[in-house]
Parts: structure tokens; sequence; C-alpha cells
């Protein structure tokens, strides 16, 4: 991508959109989410509007933005603020309805509530084992979630899915963020229950190598 | 001698000019001049272009100055020089700016005490003394070639500087222009030392063999002295190559004295530990030897005070009761006085360093807590490279060489202590936790124990089952698990530490180095090796095959950069740019390197790739056997990332 948005001074970003300085917006293709949250991630818009569209001293908060189709590519096509422009060449209509229909998305309530919405969900641990090896998981924490290295050891773990998730979301430690952009909830249940379904350690006394290992 | 150049080059010219009239007359013959600038055919090179015989009988003889036989040179002067020092070995990648002292060290010095050694790129000579210096407690010597040996050898002298490594370097140089011919010119400077200044401990560039015998003396000195270093001479290629002239003297060396703390000073930090409560020592760089261990030992037991390894040196028994490195952080932020030794940054052993996009420093230590120093960092610090880390406050800094100083300060802590013996139950809390942390390691082990890629547990640990009767050392561990916690070291040269200044290209040779130093003594030397690293300096196999120095390297192949991995993924995570790409630019795969082939193809015993963990042990079993009997063997184990 040659285009990089300039991180700096908050801009009045997408919730601001003058409609009369603005040329009339073309009708509003249909939005694919998955599409937009990657095009999110792709195109920097997560460098100042956050992971979760959140918001940050460089841009302001978009999740469920309130915009409608016309103000919202308006903001992109000739922003106000210090947001750069986005014009065709760098995203196109359908990628900036793709955005819209993600951010749209993003609308359910944070916190609490999402933390409860979290604990429901089902995770499937096959499709939970590709995300986590596609996503780099195992580069800190091991293919089957052994540990040893930067990561701690994941296999059998003890951790809520409520606190897994938060950890992925708002990582302590020097671990990557994965926002929603990178990992929604569900895939995040997928390989919560991949890791919890590992095996965990087993006797050392009966594994040879172990067996004499010193333990004082 | 500018006479006899002069004679030569008018020969020359004069045989040149016949060659090309006689080139022309044949041109001529065959049909005009024009013809003359034709390609000549086959038949006709072999007489338009000179033989070797008939250039040198067109020279003309040497002059009286020019002796066909030499009775001596310089080189058998700086020979016995070296051989004074007691060095064992000299490191080489042959050259012609120090072909006169190369030929020396054989043929005058019998290639034995010093006996030459060669290496297929500098960088791996001057790990090799780095790796033998940390094990031998002595130097050895590289000689590289002029400009262009000392600006291969800089990396690794690098790393030397940053980990106090004694390294004595020889460079080649041609100090008389009048003497320089041809490529002479390119490997030649003025200054040679200025390349590598800022991270040598000293230099010079002697004119007479007085001056290299003096200048020798002085750089085993500074080398050899706390803190250690890295040294350079450069020499000279007509004082090499000419006959010794007049009579220089041998330089009678002393012996050295190391830098002992102001008595004062630690009477003063006696008394400071004898009342404090929860007392933490660091141990950096303490243990150069046996006697470093051993005195850190006697120092602990003595106040009962618990040791955090740092492990750039194996200071302290992994598993005396007091080694509580696996849980350094939480008895720092519960001391109340902290002594550091020999710690060369002691600003990130007390603080938790956060690199997330807001970077910031979390002191570990509690407000109040008293901090002390005791080493010899401070006797030598220079400007530009900034491997003294972040300024620490401290209470007290005392300057002088831990190992030689703690003596003293045992002694004077037994007094301060005024009889008070060591708390039993303060030793027995910390053998419980040891032994606690040992049996959950031991546990955790066992997690993935049959996956393929192999754990970097089962690696450690079937290494370990094959090697635990043996008297081992790890020479290397690229390895970045603490899984060989589980290893008890109770000696100095079980772990040899890291690089110092964190350049690959590291672990390779300076574990062959360390292994070197082993061989005398019969010990089993072992390594972790990196794939990355080996990459950087391949050849370090052939060494080891062509002098016979046995060493296991057991290749940790993660195929992969794996650091910069995880550093692009922290990048791409701040982004938002998802994963997919971080691949790119920090693996190495297709094609996947074949290391055991490459081992074989330098005469190295090899097995590999070994995918399957079941296979690893037998192949750890045969290689070792091969070391045995005295000779290098690597395994090529796949692995996980970390």
């Amino acid at each position: 991508m040659s285009f990089k948005p300039l991180a700096g001074l908050l801009g009045l970003a997408l919730c601001a959109a003058a409609p009369a300085l603005i040329a009339a917006a073309p009708a509003a293709p249909q939005g694919n989410v998955a599409a937009g949250r990657q095009a999110y991630a792709d195109k920097g818009c997560a460098s100042c509007h956050g992971l979760s569209g959140e918001g940050s001293p460089a841009g302001a908060a978009v999740a469920g933005t309130a915009l409608d189709w016309s103000a919202y590519h308006g903001q992109l096509r000739r922003p106000r603020g210090t947001m750069p422009a986005y014009d065709a060449r760098v995203l196109t209509d359908q990628e900036a309805a793709d955005i819209y229909a993600y951010l749209k998305s993003l609308a359910a309530p944070k916190g609490a509530a999402g933390a409860a919405a979290v604990a429901q969900l089902k995770g499937d641990p096959v499709a939970g084992r590709k995300t986590y090896l596609e996503n780099g998981c195992h580069a800190c924490h091991g293919s089957v979630g052994q540990g040893g290295g930067p990561g701690p050891t994941l296999a059998a773990t003890s951790m809520t899915l409520p606190a897994y998730h938060q950890q992925l979301r708002k990582p302590r430690s020097v671990m990557p963020a994965y926002g929603p952009t990178l990992m929604t909830d569900q895939e995040v249940a997928d390989t919560w229950a991949y890791v919890k379904g590992l095996p965990g350690p087993r006797d050392p006394d009966k594994l040879p190598a172990l067996l004499r290992a010193p333990s004082r | 001698m500018a006479k006899r150049k002069d004679q030569a080059d008018e020969a020359r010219r004069r045989f040149l000019k016949g060659a090309a009239v006689g080139a022309a007359a044949v041109g001529a013959s065959a049909g005009g001049a024009a013809k003359a600038q034709e390609a000549p055919a086959a038949g006709q090179a072999a007489r338009v272009l000179p033989r070797p015989n008939e250039i040198a009988e067109s020279l003309p003889p040497p002059d009286d100055h020019d002796a066909v036989e030499q009775a001596n040179c310089g080189g058998d002067f700086m020979t016995d020089a070296i051989k004074a020092l007691g060095l064992d070995y000299v490191i080489t990648n042959p050259a012609s700016s120090f072909r006169g002292l190369h030929e020396a060290l054989v043929n005058h010095g019998g290639n034995k005490a010093p006996e030459l050694l060669t290496v297929t790129h500098e960088e791996i000579g001057v790990a090799m003394a780095h790796g033998y210096a940390k094990i031998a407690d002595k130097p050895l010597a590289v000689m590289v070639h002029g400009t262009v040996g000392i600006q291969h050898a800089s990396m690794a002298l690098y790393n030397a500087y940053c980990d106090r490594a004694p390294v004595l370097l020889l460079g080649g140089n041609t100090l008389n222009a009048e003497m320089r011919q041809r490529a002479e010119w390119v490997h030649s400077a003025q200054d040679p030392g200025a390349m590598v200044r800022d991270f040598v401990k000293w230099d010079d560039q002697p004119y007479t063999l007085q001056g290299f015998g003096e200048s020798l003396a002085r750089a085993y000195q500074i080398a050899m002295t706390p803190p250690n270093g890295p040294v350079l001479l450069s020499v000279d290629t007509e004082l090499q190559e000419q006959p010794i002239h007049g009579d220089p003297k041998m330089v009678r060396m002393p012996r050295l004295v190391y830098p002992h703390a102001d008595t004062g000073a630690l009477d003063e930090l006696a008394q400071m530990l004898a009342k404090a409560e929860k007392p933490v020592v660091i141990a950096g760089r303490v243990a150069r030897n046996q006697t470093g261990m051993d005195r850190l030992v006697e120092f602990a037991e003595t106040l009962n005070t618990p040791i955090i390894d740092q492990g750039a040196r194996t200071n302290f028994p992994s598993h005396h009761p007091l080694n509580q490195s696996f849980r350094g952080r939480a008895l720092l932020a519960q001391a109340d006085l902290v002594l550091a030794l020999e710690v060369n940054e002691p600003y990130a052993a007390l603080h938790n360093s956060i690199d997330r996009i807001h970077r910031y420093d979390d002191p570990v230590l509690k407000p109040g807590t008293k901090v002390v120093a005791l080493g010899a960092k401070d006797l030598f610090i220079k400007a530009n490279f900034q491997d003294f880390g972040r300024y620490q406050e401290m209470d007290l800094i005392i300057t002088g060489d831990a190992q030689t100083s703690l003596p003293y300060l045992t002694e004077a802590v037994r007094k301060a202590l005024g009889g008070r013996k060591p708390d039993p139950a303060k030793l027995k809390a910390m053998g419980e936790a040891q032994a606690a942390m040992l049996q959950r390691m031991r546990v955790d082990a066992s997690i993935g124990w049959d996956n393929s890629p192999i754990t970097t547990a089962r690696l450690t640990m079937e290494l370990w089952n094959q090697i635990k009767d043996e008297d081992w050392s790890l020479v290397g561990d690229g390895l970045m698990p603490g899984w060989k916690r589980l290893w008890p070291a109770d000696r100095y040269y079980r772990y040899n530490g890291g690089s110092g200044g964190w350049g690959l290209g590291y672990f390779a040779p300076a574990a062959l180095g360390s292994a070197l130093a082993n061989r005398d003594h019969g010990r089993i030397s072992v390594a972790f090796q990196g794939d990355g690293d080996l990459m950087f300096v391949p050849g370090t196999l052939w060494t080891a095959a062509h002098h016979k120095i046995p060493i296991l390297y057991l290749m940790y192949n993660n195929r992969a950069y794996h650091q910069e991995v995880m550093y692009v993924q922290r990048m791409a995570g701040r982004l938002g740019r998802g994963m997919k790409n971080t691949t790119i630019g920090t693996t190495l795969t297709n094609p996947n390197i074949d290391f055991a082939m490459m081992a074989r193809s330098m005469g190295v015993y090899a097995e590999g790739p070994i995918s399957n963990p079941r296979d690893l042990g037998p192949a750890i079993k045969r290689a070792l056997a091969v070391v045995k009997r005295g000779e290098p063997a690597l395994i090529d184990a796949i692995c996980e990332p970390r």
C-alpha cells in the first residue's frame, strides 16, 4: 500500500462531514463486513481510529458510526480536519462500502455486557487451531500451546474465555493486540476452545528423558 | 632497494617491447599490418604470450642485498615472543600481509604452542578466540589480513568487547609506502586501528622488533586485566620478513595482579549487608574460572543471601539452594539492599522494560532500596558504543574486580555479622522454592512431548539424558527458552554465556573455541546451534573437522530468524494489519536448508533433518560416540519456533 494515513492531530474524521461541501455520493453499494474488516486493517484506518474503531487521540471513534452513507463517503473523499483523503485510487466505493458495513457491525456495546456476551460464545477447536496457526499465536506460545518461550503455556489453559478474550483485545505485557479486525469474537472463542482442549502435562516419570531430570 | 626495482622495471619494459615487435612481425608475414590487429590463431598464442621462464630470464640477477637464503627473519622473533606469552594457538585465514610471521610460526616455531589453526573467515577466528578465552581464562591470537581482515573480524571483535573477553588480534600492514606493491596498497592503512578503536581496549603499531615485543606484552597485560577485552597490534610486513637487525630483547611478562576494590569501601559494604534484612546479589560476569565460582559460593553462604545469576557466565551453581535466578524479579521487589557484582547494565536488571506503543520502564525495586555496585566496568569505558546501558542511580559504587575482591568482602561480612549464623529456615525456604520450580519445569517440559516439530523442552532434555553422566560443557546456547535450568551446572565451564553484543555469527565459532579449550580437559562439549547463526559462519564446521575439535552441534532449527518474526508480529499487531505477511523476510524456508548435508560436505559426522522426536535420542547417542572419539558431529533437529 503506497498511501499512509497521517497520524497526528484529531481530525473531524468520520463524524462531522459537511454535506454542502461534498459532491453527491454514489449510491451505496452492498457492503461486506468481512471484506470491510480486512480493508479497514489494510488501508491503515486502525492507525488512527483504533483496532476496534474505539478511536484514539489521532482519530475519532467510529465503531457503530452514526454517519449516513453520504456523509461517511464525503469524509473519506474530501475530509475535514487532518484526516488524509482516501480517493478512489486508494479506496474504491466498494471498499468504502465494505468498511462502512464493518463499522456498522461494531455497534455492539463493549465492556461488562460485551464480556458476558463473549462468555456465551461456543468455540470450535478445529476452526480454532487453524486461526491459532494462521495468526501467529504459535510463534510465542508453541503450536501445541506448550509455552516455554516468550509466551506462557496455553495448553489446557485455566483461563476463562472472557479473561482470554480480554488478554487478546488489550494484552498485558508485550503481546501484540488482536483487535476485532484481526480476530472476531467468534474466532477468539475458537482459539480458546483449541488451547483449552490441548493436552496438558504428562507424568514426567514415565518419560525416559525426564525421568532422571533433576528436581532436587 | 629502489635501484633494484628500477632495473627490474627497465628489463620488463625491454621484454614487452620485444614481444610487441615479435607479434607485429608475425602479423606482417601473414598478410599485412592490418591483419596484425586480428586475434592470433591458437597455434600462434604460445609464441605471442611470454612464457614464465622467458620473463624470469629477462630479469637482471638479484643484487647483493637480496640474499637468496636469509638466516632469520623478524617473524622468528615474533614467534618467540608469542611463545613466551604461553599462547597455545594462533588462528588465521592465510594472507600475504602476515606471510612472514605465518612461515616463522610453522617452521621456526615448529607449529607447536602456538599451533596454527585455519579458519575460513576472520569473524570465525575472533569468535573462536572469544569462546576459548571464556573457558581457558587466557587469550589466543588471531592473525588477520590488513584492512580487509580487520573489517571481516570487526563484528566478532565487537561481541568480545561487549562480553569482556580477552582476544589478541594481529593485523598485517605494510607501513612503508615504497615497499607496497599492487594489492598491498588497498590492504594497508596509515592507522588500521582506527577501524575498530571504539571497541578494543588498546591498539598499537610497532615499528621495530623491540617495539613489537614490548607492545605484545603490553597488549596481553591490558587484555587480561579486568575488565578484559580485545586488543589489536598492527604488524608490519617488512618487520616480519626482513632479517633481525640488532639484538632485540624478549620481554619478561610479569605476574598480573588484578584491581582490588578499596578495602574501606568493602568494609562499609559489609556493614550494609550485615544490617540488611533482605539483601539480594546479582551476578553478571563474575567468574572467570572455578576460583570465581567458589568465591561467590563462599560469599553467598556466609551472608545466606539469594543470588541472581544473569547467565553471562556460570557464576554460581545452578542448583545451589541460594541460586534464586528463576524468581529474581520477585526477590528484587522485596529487597532492601541490592548488590550488583560485575553487572554491565544495572538499570536493565532493576527495571521491567515494556516495549509497547508507549514505551516505558517500571522500576522493580521498592522506594528506599539501596543499590551498590562492585565491579571493574568503570575502569574502562568508551563513549561511542552504548553498551554501558542507561544510567542507574546508586547509593555506592565500588570500583574493582569482583572476583579479586570477594575474599576480602566475605571476611568483612563475617566480621560484620559478629558470629551471627545463617538462618536455616531461610535457606530451607529457598531450597524448597527451587525444588518446586524444578519440579514444575520438569512437568511443563512434558507438554507436547511427542509433537513434531520437536519442542524445545524435548530437545533440551533428550540431550541432557545422554550427557548427564559425562563431564559436560554447554558451549553454545542459541536456544532462547530456559529449559537448561533443569541441568545442574555446578562448575564454571558448564555454560559459557552469550555473545555480549548480540551479533549473529557468534554461537557456532565461539562454541568451537570453547570446545577447543575443553578438549585438553577431556570434557564433552555440546551446543544448541541456531540455524540463522550458523548461516552466517558455516565454514566453522570445516575448521571443526580439519582440526578434529570434538563438539556436538545440536541444531535448534526453526527455519527462521524467529525473534524477528515475533518483532514484526508486534508491529503488525500494533497497526492492526494482520499476521499473514510477518514471515516475509524473516524465515529460512523455500528451500529448507539441509544442515546435515552441509556438515557432511565439510567432513563433519551428521544426521538429519530429524522431525520425529522419537528419533532424536538415538541420534544424539550415535553423535556423542563420534564426539568421544575426538571429532565433531551435528544433528539437525526441526524444532518449534520457541
